[in-house]
C-alpha cells in the first residue's frame, strides 16, 4: 500500500467534494463477461484513473476504490473489515460509502431528475 | 409439339411410376408420424425430468437455508464480520434463486404468495444487513431484522414443502 490511512481519508474526501460540485465526471462501466450485469464507476483525471464499486457487485458495502496510472494499479483500498475506531479508518469507511452514494447520484443525474419531478408536481394544485 | 399429349394412353411404366409415387408418399407419412411421436415422447420425458429436478431443488431448499443460518449463528456468536458477510451474500443469492423455484405449480397458490413475500423480504434484509455490517456495533446488531425474516421464512418453507410432498405422493398413488 502506497497511501497511508490519513492520505486515503483525505483523497476520498476530496473526490467526494469535486464529485458533488460536478467538477469530476464519472461513468458507469459494465464488467466484461459478467452475466449478472455488475458494474463499477470510473473517472479520469489527467493520467490517473479512479475506479469505484461494490466489492461483491451488489451495490452495498464493502466498497473499493482503486487508483490506476499508466494502465497499472497504483493503489487500492476497501471498506475496512473491522470495527477499529481510529479516526482515519472511520473516515475511510464513511467516506467510501458517501463517495459511492454521491457518484451514483451524479452518474444517474439524480438532482436533475428530482428537479424535473418537483417541476411536474408544481403544475398540480 | 403440344405441351400435354392427351391422346397417348398410359403404359405399364406410367402405372408403375404412379404406384411407386403413392408408396413413397405413404412411407414418408408413416416416417413423419413416427418421428412426431418420438419427439413428443422425448419432450414429455424432458418435461418430467425438469419437474423432478425442480422439486428436488425445492425439497433441498430448507436444508440449504439452514446451513446458511448456521453460518450466521457462528458469525453472530464470534462477532466475525467476514463470515457474516459471506453468509449474508449466500443467503441473498439462495433466496433470490428460491424466488424462481416457488413459482412451481405444485404449491398451493396461497403458499406461493406467502413464500414469495417472505423470500423477497429476506433478499432485501440480507442485503441491508450486509451494508450495515461495518457500521453496526456488532454482527448481532446488524442481523436482527434479517434473522427475524429468515426464521419466519424457514417456518413457512418447512410447512409448504411438507404440504407439497404430501400432494405429490397423493398424486403418485392415485
Amino acid at each position: 500500500m502506497l497511501l497511508n490511512d490519513s492520505e486515503w481519508a483525505n483523497l476520498i474526501e476530496r473526490l467526494e467534494a469535486v464529485t458533488a460540485k460536478r467538477s469530476l465526471s464519472w461513468e458507469e462501466v459494465q464488467v466484461e463477461d459478467d452475466s449478472e450485469g455488475n458494474s463499477y464507476y470510473r473517472a479520469a483525471v489527467g493520467e490517473t484513473v479512479y475506479t469505484l464499486g461494490a466489492v461483491d457487485g451488489d451495490g452495498v458495502s464493502p466498497f473499493f476504490l482503486e487508483i490506476w496510472r499508466d494502465g497499472k494499479i497504483f493503489d487500492q483500498i476497501q471498506t475496512p473489515a473491522n470495527r477499529i475506531s481510529a479516526d482515519d479508518l472511520v473516515s475511510i469507511r464513511n467516506g467510501l460509502r458517501d463517495l459511492h452514494r454521491e457518484v451514483g447520484r451524479a452518474v444517474n443525474r439524480a438532482p436533475e431528475r428530482v428537479a424535473m419531478l418537483m417541476s411536474d408536481l408544481a403544475t398540480l394544485e | 409439339m403440344p405441351l400435354l399429349d392427351t391422346s397417348a394412353a398410359p403404359g405399364w411404366a406410367d402405372w408403375l411410376g404412379l404406384v411407386l409415387t403413392v408408396v413413397g408418399f405413404l412411407v414418408a407419412i408413416i416416417q413423419a408420424t413416427r418421428a412426431r411421436r418420438v419427439a413428443a415422447a422425448a419432450s414429455e420425458a424432458l418435461a418430467r425430468a425438469e419437474k423432478r429436478l425442480h422439486m428436488d431443488a425445492l425439497f433441498a431448499l430448507p436444508a440449504s437455508l439452514a446451513d446458511t443460518r448456521g453460518e450466521l449463528n457462528w458469525a453472530e456468536a464470534n462477532d466475525d464480520m467476514s463470515v457474516a458477510r459471506f453468509a449474508l451474500l449466500r443467503l441473498h443469492n439462495r433466496s433470490s434463486e428460491a424466488l424462481l423455484l416457488v413459482a412451481d405449480d405444485s404449491f398451493d397458490v396461497l403458499e406461493q404468495k406467502k413464500l414469495a413475500r417472505l423470500l423477497r423480504r429476506v433478499v432485501k434484509s440480507s442485503l441491508a444487513a450486509k451494508d450495515q455490517l461495518a457500521d453496526a456495533p456488532s454482527v448481532a446488531a446488524a442481523i436482527i431484522d434479517v434473522a427475524k425474516d429468515f426464521d419466519e421464512l424457514t417456518g413457512q418453507l418447512a410447512a409448504s414443502t411438507t404440504n407439497m410432498r404430501m400432494r405429490v405422493s397423493t398424486n403418485a398413488s392415485e
